[in-house]
């Protein structure tokens, strides 16, 4: 009878437990939700960020909350303003979104720190088109500034804008140029003026730069795609393209094997992608000439054994005589669920004008975040305003970028898919196993498949 | 009582018995039914549709006339798949020819006690209960071209050389390979306890006759093992066609995705592209299964896991 009993009893917990694993988890987010909804008649929205890090750890992330919760407070007579902190950052952020849209739902408002969302969301109807509020309010469109072109889809719309962009041109060491007896790029011209620097460089002993399978050599290859109209002219072509087999691609993957990857040696070379952050290790440690990398690396000259003062940005040149190229991604930022109500899209449109304002755009410069993607944005004032050396580095390099005369988008906002297949060449080309012809024959078979 | 009262007071007892496994094996059907038999058919069913960032919410199926459209495309002009294939393919032929020998010769002589056998016996079971992410992190530091130990080893013999394991593809490969190939640890543990279940009057009475060690452990252990290695080699050679850790940490695949595992492509293709192709990543997921079903069948066959000695 007793051991009845207890089977009985192990089956219900059993049983129960099993009910219980399957019942809908975090409860307790949402009647705290409620307790806000419910304490209030003002509409609330939830907006979810990936600056989760402390202060310590990474200084920006402690000044963006600061920015949301003074806007939170800045209308806490007018909306609720729910600010909430994703640990798993924007790839996180992302994958809920992902998970979110199989079961019909979307954040009210989130920061996808470039992680792009809205095609997928999109195509589930889930998001917002922001064109209309941008097109009515010429301030909000010149707060956005270069991410409304960008992010202009074929349909003509525009789910998403963002606070910062990826301003990218590059650093270098002004130190070990003049040791190397090399033009600083300042005065260079054209290309040419970049292949006798390295030259220069190597003749001297100095490794002219670190590059992995990834990133630093994305950057260059996208810049060098900026030298012509025609080899610019394909690169905007971007994921549209149907076929890698063209002149000017090829001369460029050329220039990446035989001018950048080739002038190097194994050590200066990470092949583990984008997690082997060697190449800008090595530029603050002063052992290499220069550093592929956007303007958020001047907050990587301080204290730099390299010398903060020997740090300096630069723009690419091209083969258009004292013409200039920068890469200026947008991406995917604020992007706002389409099943808000009136009040509540309000409240997240008033949200994205606050953040792409020229006040924050400011802050954000002169407190060395990042780049603000305005057009309004004074630099020569900000020179002026800016107290610390880094900050007044990365004005320089925000500067720099705003002015040159071709802005492109990066590598992988421009080639999607294809930007991981390219990278995946590198090493290949490196040791010579490659060429450029095999590696546009691989892209283009990596095109066939993905159809 | 007649006949039928006792035949009455059988099916009842033996309904009750019933009952009572039912009850208890109900929460393992729900489980196994809303955790693997629904995930499984879900995939099955999607290899046959178009599905990917255009349709999240509504896979379409392909029709009749293009059902292995998906299947057609991975076998012809998917070359990242049929690498991660061959890849995979190796991994489990690696650790069937590698591992698992290895494995089985450490308990082997573990199972003699020498001296030292406790301290290299739990030695040998660290790399398994250590994260296989941390595992792949210690690799990616050793073959690192400009802090490895393998660099600074080649620098050594030969000043210069330049040694990337990880920027070639054949290197790689091995370079993967070598980070999961030797912790065979818990297949180890298995093997020990199953040496000494064996009943030591087998082993005295083959003293008594004058057998070696070596006639010992060919004759008398290794045949009492069998359906242990059978098992070891299933959680092997799984752990081969599934590999994704170590390739996610070392290589991501590279270079020229020469180290991409089916594992590795499924994710690549289902989560990792900005295409979202679910399909093509689930057609991969049935391909990978119909592997693993292949492969538990043909191990239990040759080592003929169901029949004790």
């Amino acid at each position: 009878m007793k051991r009845k009993v207890l089977s009985i009893l192990l089956c219900t917990v059993m049983t129960a437990a099993l009910f219980t694993g399957c019942g809908k988890g975090d409860s307790s987010s949402d009647s705290a939700k409620d307790s806000v909804d419910k304490g209030s008649e003002l509409p609330t929205i939830t907006f979810t960020h990936g600056y989760y890090h402390d202060e310590s750890e990474w200084a920006a992330a402690g000044e963006m909350r600061k920015i949301y919760e003074e806007f939170a407070e800045m209308h806490k007579g007018e909306f609720n303003f729910v600010i909430k902190a994703d640990e798993s950052g924007a790839e996180g952020i992302y994958n809920t979104a992902l998970n979110d849209l199989s079961a019909g739902g979307f954040y009210d408002i989130a920061d996808f720190g470039g992680w792009d969302i809205t095609p997928v969301a999109s195509s589930a109807d889930a998001i917002l088109d922001l064109k209309p509020y941008l097109d009515d309010d010429a301030d909000f469109k010149a707060g956005a500034g270069v991410c409304y072109d960008q992010n202009l889809t074929e349909d003509g719309k525009v789910y998403s804008v963002r606070e910062q962009i990826e301003g990218v041109g590059f650093w270098y060491n002004e130190a070990l140029f003049k040791e190397a007896g090399a033009a600083v790029p300042g005065d260079w011209k054209t290309w040419d003026d970049f292949n006798a620097a390295v030259d220069k460089l190597v003749a001297a002993e100095i490794t002219p730069f670190g590059l992995n399978a990834g990133w630093p050599t994305n950057i260059l290859l996208a810049a060098y795609n900026q030298r012509s109209a025609d080899s610019r002219e394909f690169y905007e072509g971007g994921r549209t393209v149907e076929s890698f087999d063209q002149a000017s691609f090829k001369e460029s993957l050329t220039f990446i094997q035989e001018k950048a990857l080739q002038k190097i040696d194994a050590a200066n070379f990470g092949p583990g992608g984008d997690d082997d952050e060697a190449y800008r290790s090595d530029f603050f440690a002063g052992k290499t000439a220069m550093l592929f990398n956007g303007v958020w690396d001047a907050g990587g000259t301080i204290d730099c054994e390299a010398g903060a003062e020997n740090i300096r940005p630069a723009v690419f040149p091209t083969d258009e005589s004292g013409k200039t190229a920068a890469l200026l991604s947008g991406g995917c930022g604020y992007v706002v669920s389409s099943k808000l109500d009136e009040k509540q899209t309000e409240a997240a449109i008033e949200f994205i004008k606050y953040m792409t304002s020229p006040e924050i755009a400011s802050r954000i410069i002169e407190k060395g975040i990042g780049m603000a993607p305005g057009t309004k944005v004074d630099y020569d004032a900000l020179a002026e305003k800016v107290e610390t050396d880094d900050a007044k580095l990365l004005v320089e390099a925000c500067r720099l970028c705003q002015n040159a005369d071709y802005k492109a988008l990066g590598l992988g906002n421009t080639f999607g898919d294809a930007e991981g297949e390219i990278q995946s060449k590198y090493a290949g080309l490196k040791d010579g196993s490659k060429t450029a012809d095999d590696v546009v024959k691989d892209l283009d078979d990596f095109l066939a498949a993905a159809e | 009582m007649n006949a039928s009262d006792t035949y009455r007071t059988k099916k009842k007892i033996f309904s009750k018995k019933n009952g009572f496994i039912l009850a208890f094996l109900l929460p393992g059907i729900i489980l196994f039914c809303a955790i693997y038999a629904y995930p499984l058919i879900e995939i099955f069913v999607t290899s046959f549709t178009k599905w990917n960032y255009k349709n999240f919410l509504h896979p379409e199926f392909l029709g009749w006339g293009h059902l292995f459209d998906n299947y057609i495309k991975l076998f012809t002009i998917d070359r990242n798949f049929q690498v991660a294939l061959v890849n995979s393919i190796k991994w489990v032929i690696l650790t069937m020819a590698v591992q698992i020998p290895f494995t089985v010769l450490v308990a082997l002589v573990l199972s003699g006690k020498p001296r030292g056998w406790k301290f290299t016996r739990n030695a040998f079971i660290i790399p398994n209960i250590i994260s296989t992410a941390a595992i792949g992190l210690i690799f990616l530091n050793i073959y690192s071209p400009s802090r490895g130990i393998i660099t600074e080893i080649c620098n050594w013999f030969s000043p210069g050389s330049n040694v990337s394991v990880l920027a070639n593809e054949t290197y790689a490969f091995w370079g993967v390979t070598f980070a999961f190939i030797l912790f065979g640890g818990s297949s180890c543990l298995l093997l020990i306890t199953q040496i000494f279940s064996i009943d030591s009057s087998i082993y005295e009475a083959a003293k008594v006759d004058g057998a070696s060690t070596l006639q010992t452990n060919l004759k008398i252990t290794l045949p009492l093992m069998r359906p242990m290695i059978g098992t070891v080699s299933v959680m092997a050679a799984n752990y081969g066609l599934l590999l994704y850790n170590e390739i996610a940490l070392i290589t991501q695949g590279g270079p020229d995705n020469a180290t991409y595992s089916l594992s590795y492509y499924i994710y690549k293709t289902a989560l990792g592209s900005t295409k979202l192709n679910f399909a093509r990543g689930n057609t991969a997921g049935v391909i990978q299964f119909l592997l693993g079903l292949l492969l538990v069948g043909m191990i239990n066959k040759a080592f003929r896991t169901n029949q004790s000695e």
